[in-house]
């Protein structure tokens, strides 16, 4: 969808300072500005940067020509890079620099990540405490988040990749409930192990591939070793694992995604999971597609597996925000699916149908799965503040005591299990299609669906449609507290019955992404 | 169009328009009211403007819908569409101007009004729609409204009303307890049996539009347009030639007559309608003279010219196309179960009506016999068409009545609206000798009957007489024995409509004056209480003529009925494409009665209406004042009165097999679903609870257990350099297995396998 005012728009922008780096820098400055001005105007100025924010992440998208794809660049554009330093290696001299360009998957993520920052700063209305040191972190990490999408060199993508460490870091430990400090170094240590594994790749990858090269474009233009390629897809997976997370990758969400404050939870679900999916799809399929193939099948063994482990797992939790957080990782199993179905039509041109069915599945589902679970956070936030308890035996009647916040929880749950109409249904046909017609088994995960049908509506029954308990108080949500995620659902029922939106954009990409 | 507006302005102004309706409904209750009249007389004036752009288009006639799917929107502005788009225009807003006043003071407008409109809306996308999926949208917009709309008094809580002549049904499913039960029985019953029709049209329309690629009317009409699925590509066939050559022509054809079956009410899916007057008056006038009911008849008449377009003019000239040689003949069959049909349903409605006890369900059994012609003037034409004959006059006979009929059955609706209005029963036993308390409704209801029965000049004679002439003509020619019972059978049914037609006239407005209106002394009764007063005000006074707004449309349609000598030969020359004079096509029509062969049906259908006529005057009107005994308690013609009064038994027959599958159905699930398959629910909603539980318990302990077991073991290690055996077994299988998952993973990578 490209409209002229935002090309007008975005050529004056790319004239002076560049949209992409204009996009990391406009947070950093917010992160001071926020931090200087002091706890009474954090907020205002984090809302209002977010929100250019996610104007320059539109712009970018309805300017964007997605059928552009340079063969020079590997299909980035608006690329452009910020030397940090030069080092001589005998006969190569190598450059370290900060790197960037996007395509169309890296620019649905922008729009993505913006959005989910902006709906968190609009949900942290419950921080009180150090707001500017809050507000300051907050900006960072979408600064992070952002330059994780739009990297094109490994080096800064790695420093981008653990920039989003540090802000949730303290997020989750400074500002999150009772254990949240356990929690916090949990997921600090998870996740920096896999980052570790991954640094070292890239290193092994910059000797032994010849080129003395971090950047992504010349890596993906080279032929590698199949053994180098398969250590490097097994790295990945590690790192990106975590985050996504895979079983046994898993164990560090439920307690950062419970114990963080809700706008931590927010971005943690929303976004910060999706980097895993995204390192899948940029370092693996993108970058070493022939070492993913040959590990299609374990992988979407594991992704079925986990599905539908996950989805036991969630059904047998109290805690609706532990659910939720269980809910998420079940549905990041599809794009590891996906993933895993997408490198096969890499190698196998018969299956390259599917394969693009696949991947664009598994965008739209980071894409869905990011707006829907900001919202089923939100509300599992608020159900603490209304009902005084997360625990799911313990809420009766929602429904007549609070019926705008229910219907909130309804229809985000109805959007979680992928109900025709809204966007979670079209990701998951279309990863159900191009995985059941590559691998037949691949329909099992089908079961996990199955099961997570079973316990949203479940909770639904005991939450909001049980008869309401004389004893207990529940408090209807007020309207500041629903009007972030009212603005979430919009999208979602949106993309429900436009996908066109998302899948225009992402689709040249992933047929470019599959050698078309 | 007028002022070069936009074609598609006459679809939106009513759709669009009831959106508004509740939105006004915040603001103002009598705009709200006024509403729907000022919307569709705004679309009526654009619609009168069309017959200016007839086959002519002023201005662009197709917008893109769904780019996507290659859908457009396209008017279609044909003489048929365009009459039927000025004759539904038309009646809707005299219509909704007489709602203005007959559901005055009645709850819940917003809805009444809404529905009322956007049936209007439905009505006129079908008929002005050049796409049949879009007609069918149309058609089912309808639907809905009418099953909103028939139900409207869905909360009524007094009992219903007991047919004081009615036959007690054991069928639980026809007992109710209040009148609001009854009428969402109705409701939902002309819904459900409407989409029986519905869903075989809609599976005829799939199936065409496999054949012919094109849900354009135009297109499908247009025989050079060729198939998808032409057999052989060296000779590419039409549609026509296509589904013919397959043998599924009659078969495609059914299907989408079966829509037309159960939207117009035709056997055997004529059972929703009578009940269809459980709705307030305006709605059944709105559902049987200008929308519902014609649909079916439209989309027939529209069936009709296509057929005859494709297979090249309805003539036995030499095939267009080379190799084509299937022709209009190879729908004989169709056009025959058409007519045949048609004519069933003609008479057998008809002899239901001389037996109806209930006001509009009189009207109700007319209307059926009166869709059975129009059906039988369409089945005749493409039977005339099939033997080499010209469609056009009996077609256009079949077109004449829809206008006419739609004239004065909205009259005959609304001005039994009135009657009921004004007397609180919807019982003819309890009515009578209204004559001298509502003359202008008498004079008024007279023209509609008379119209009705088909009585010289008025407007129905024109258009009955000719059907029936038609239909002799095709025994004239091919001297098919069906084309005899065919005629007889529509000779016959004229004769009941007549009978019916002064039952209804006589017991209502002749003889002596009865039930809740003869009690008006008690009106000036002072002892009442000031509330009692205004209640007895209410339901006891005296019966009355309505005001303006509801006689005003009366007037206008009563002076149409009179007036169809005027119209009549405007409408030929529009829909036969021709420019002769006034006074020779009134010649002709002359011509044709008092010359042989028409002379013989003429004369035949004369002799019926007198027997009916005659018979129905010295019982009802010259003898209305003695009581009637015409039927004994007991004996051949009791049964026979039974047989009528309920209804050729096929109603009890569709309550009988509904009932039976219900308890079937019932049967099964005590037996079988609850036992078995809530069984299996039950224990695979447990098995997956115990197997989360355990899940759960090896995520929390296992998996997480071995990384908490780790750092605790290795901060416990770092700070007393003890050994890492913790004692725990959890720890221990927990790194077993993730080892051995490892290995397995590395092995297998370096064997190659992956």
């Amino acid at each position: 969808m490209q409209l002229a005012f935002a090309q007008q728009l975005l050529g004056l922008i790319e004239n002076s300072i560049g949209i992409l780096p204009l996009l990391l820098l406009l947070p950093l400055v917010g992160a001071l500005l926020a931090y200087l001005l002091g706890d009474a105007g954090a907020r205002p100025v984090t809302i209002l940067i977010t929100l250019i924010e996610l104007g320059l992440g539109l712009i970018l998208a309805m300017a964007f020509d997605p059928n552009n794809l340079p063969a020079s660049t590997e299909g980035m554009v608006y690329t452009g890079s910020f030397e940090l330093t030069t080092i001589n290696l005998g006969s190569a001299t190598t450059t370290f620099e900060i790197a960037w360009g996007v395509d169309g998957i890296s620019v649905a993520m922008v729009v993505l990540a913006n959005l989910v920052v902006f709906i968190a700063a609009l949900s942290s209305n419950h921080i009180h405490e150090s707001k500017r040191l809050y507000y300051a972190l907050f900006l960072l990490l979408q600064t992070g988040l952002l330059g994780v999408f739009v990297s094109t060199d490994l080096l800064s993508f790695f420093i981008f990749w653990e920039l989003v460490l540090i802000p949730m870091f303290f997020i989750i430990g400074k500002w999150g409930e009772e254990g949240c400090q356990h929690a916090a170094v949990k997921f600090f240590i998870y996740t920096h192990l896999g980052s570790a594994a991954m640094l070292i790749a890239f290193f092994v990858l910059f000797f032994v591939s010849g080129t003395y090269s971090f950047s992504m474009i010349v890596l993906r233009g080279t032929t590698l070793a199949p053994m180098v390629q398969i250590g490097f897809a097994l790295a990945v997976f590690l790192g990106a694992g975590v985050k996504l997370p895979v079983f046994p990758l898993h164990n560090w969400l439920p307690w950062a995604h419970v114990k963080a404050p809700t706008p931590g939870s927010v971005i943690l679900a929303g976004i910060l999971l999706k980097m895993g999916g995204y390192g899948f799809i940029r370092l693996g399929l993108w970058l070493v597609p022939e070492a993913f193939a040959r590990l299609a099948i374990p992988f979407a063994l594991l992704a079925v597996f986990t599905c539908i482990y996950m989805a036991f797992v969630a059904m047998a939790q109290t805690d609706l925000k532990s659910m939720v957080a269980y809910t998420s990782v079940n549905h990041m199993a599809w794009v590891l699916l996906a993933v895993a179905v997408g490198s096969v039509g890499y190698v196998n041109p018969a299956l390259g149908f599917s394969a693009e069915l696949a991947i664009q599945g598994a965008i739209f589902m980071m894409f869905s799965h990011g707006m829907i679970s900001s919202v089923m956070f939100i509300a599992a936030g608020q159900l603490k503040y209304s009902a005084g308890t997360r625990q799911i035996p313990e809420v009766k009647g929602l429904m007549e005591k609070a019926p705008k916040f229910s219907a909130i929880l309804i229809l985000s749950s109805l959007a979680a299990f992928g109900f025709p109409g809204m966007s979670g249904f079209i990701a998951e046909v279309l990863v159900l299609f191009g995985s059941v017609t590559a691998y037949i088994w691949a329909g099992l995960i089908g079961l996990g669906l199955f099961v997570t049908v079973g316990y949203l509506l479940w909770m639904l029954n005991r939450v909001v449609f049980s008869d309401p308990d004389p004893e207990a108080e529940v408090a209807e949500a007020p309207w500041v507290d629903l009007i972030a995620p009212i603005i979430m659902m919009i999208p979602v029922l949106l993309l429900g019955i436009w996908p066109d939106l998302i899948l225009s954009l992402i689709h040249p990409a992933v047929v470019f992404l599959l050698g078309g | 169009m007028l002022f070069g507006l936009p074609y598609y302005l006459i679809l939106l102004l009513p759709l669009g328009g009831s959106l508004l309706v509740p939105v006004i409904g915040r603001f103002n209750e009598k705009l709200r009211d006024w509403t729907p009249a000022i919307f569709m007389g705004i679309t009526m004036v654009l619609a009168w403007s069309l017959l200016l752009d007839v086959n002519h288009p002023s201005g662009p006639t197709s917008w893109p819908w769904i780019e996507v799917l290659g859908l457009n929107f396209e008017v279609l502005l044909d003489p048929l569409s365009v009459i039927m788009t000025v004759l539904a225009s038309t009646l809707c807003f005299l219509i909704y101007v007489y709602s203005t006043e007959y559901m005055h003071g009645e709850e819940d407008r917003d809805r009444f009004f809404f529905l009322m409109l956007a049936f209007g809306g439905g009505m006129l996308t079908l008929v002005l729609s050049n796409n049949l999926l879009i007609a069918f949208i149309g058609w089912e917009i309808m639907g809905f409204c009418s099953y909103g709309l028939i139900g409207f008094w869905n909360d009524k809580k007094n009992a219903p009303e007991i047919d004081p002549t009615g036959i007690e049904s054991s069928n639980p499913l026809l007992q109710f307890e209040t009148e609001g039960q009854y009428n969402t029985h109705s409701g939902t019953k002309a819904f459900i049996v409407t989409r029986v029709g519905d869903a075989f049209m809609l599976a005829g329309i799939l199936i065409l539009f496999v054949f012919a690629g094109t849900f354009s009317f135009t297109e499908l009409a247009n025989p050079d347009m060729v198939s998808p699925l032409s057999a052989d590509p060296h000779h590419p066939v039409n549609w026509w030639a296509a589904v013919a050559g397959v043998g599924l022509l009659i078969p495609l054809l059914f299907l989408i007559f079966m829509g037309a079956i159960g939207k117009s009410g035709q056997a055997p899916l004529q059972v929703w309608l009578p009940e269809a007057m459980a709705g307030p008056t305006s709605v059944s006038a709105l559902i049987h003279a200008a929308t519902m009911v014609k649909a079916g008849v439209y989309i027939t008449a529209r069936f009709l010219i296509t057929i005859v377009g494709v297979t090249g003019g309805g003539e036995h000239h030499a095939a267009i196309l080379p190799l084509q040689s299937f022709g209009i003949e190879m729908a004989f069959t169709f056009f025959l179960i058409v007519a045949v049909i048609g004519a069933i349903t003609a008479f057998m409605t008809a002899t239901m009506g001389m037996v109806s006890n209930e006001l509009k369900q009189i009207l109700a059994f007319s209307t059926l016999s009166q869709l059975g012609y129009m059906m039988l003037a369409l089945g005749t034409g493409g039977l005339l068409a099939g033997t080499g004959h010209g469609y056009e006059e009996a077609y256009l006979s079949g077109v004449l009545h829809v206008i006419s009929h739609g004239a004065f059955k909205a009259l005959l609706f609304l001005a039994a609206g009135g009657v009921i209005h004004a007397v609180h029963t919807k019982y003819i036993s309890n009515m009578g000798g209204l004559k001298n308390y509502m003359p202008w409704t008498y004079r008024v209801m007279l023209v509609g009957v008379a119209a009705l029965a088909g009585i010289f000049p008025l407007s129905g004679f024109w258009s009955k007489d000719s059907i029936i002439e038609w239909v002799y003509d095709y025994y004239h020619v091919s001297h098919d024995p069906i084309g005899l019972l065919l005629f007889i059978l529509a000779v016959a049914a004229a004769a009941c409509t007549i009978f019916y037609s002064l039952r209804l006239i006589g017991i209502v407005f002749h003889g002596p004056s009865k039930g809740q209106h003869d009690d008006h002394d008690s009106h000036s009764d002072e002892h009442h209480s000031e509330e009692e007063e205004h209640d007895s005000h209410d339901s006891h006074s005296v019966p009355h003529d309505p005001g303006p707004a509801m006689m005003i449309p009366l007037y206008i349609l009563a002076a149409f009925t009179i007036g169809a000598l005027v119209i009549i030969p405007a409408v030929q020359n529009l829909v036969l494409g021709t420019t002769e004079e006034w006074g020779v096509i009134i010649a002709h029509l002359w011509e044709a009665k008092i010359t042989m062969p028409g002379l013989i049906p003429f004369v035949i259908t004369l002799g019926a209406l007198a027997l009916g006529g005659v018979s129905g005057w010295w019982i009802y009107i010259k003898n209305a004042d003695t009581p009637n005994q015409i039927i004994p308690e007991s004996g051949f013609r009791r049964r026979i009165y039974n047989f009528l009064k309920r209804r050729w038994l096929i109603n009890d027959f569709y309550y009988w097999v509904i009932n039976k599958l219900l308890r079937a159905a019932d049967k099964y699930r005590l037996n079988v679903d609850n036992k078995i398959i809530d069984g299996i629910d039950f224990g695979s909603r447990d098995a997956a609870l115990a197997i989360s539980s355990k899940l759960r318990w090896v995520d929390d302990n296992i998996i997480d257990g071995f990384a908490e077991g780790i750092s605790t073991q290795s901060v416990a290690a770092s700070e007393s350099s003890q050994t890492i055996q913790s004692g725990k077994i959890n720890d221990y299988i927990s790194v077993i297995i993730f080892g051995i998952g490892i290995m397995v993973l590395l092995v297998l990578v370096m064997s190659g396998v992956i």
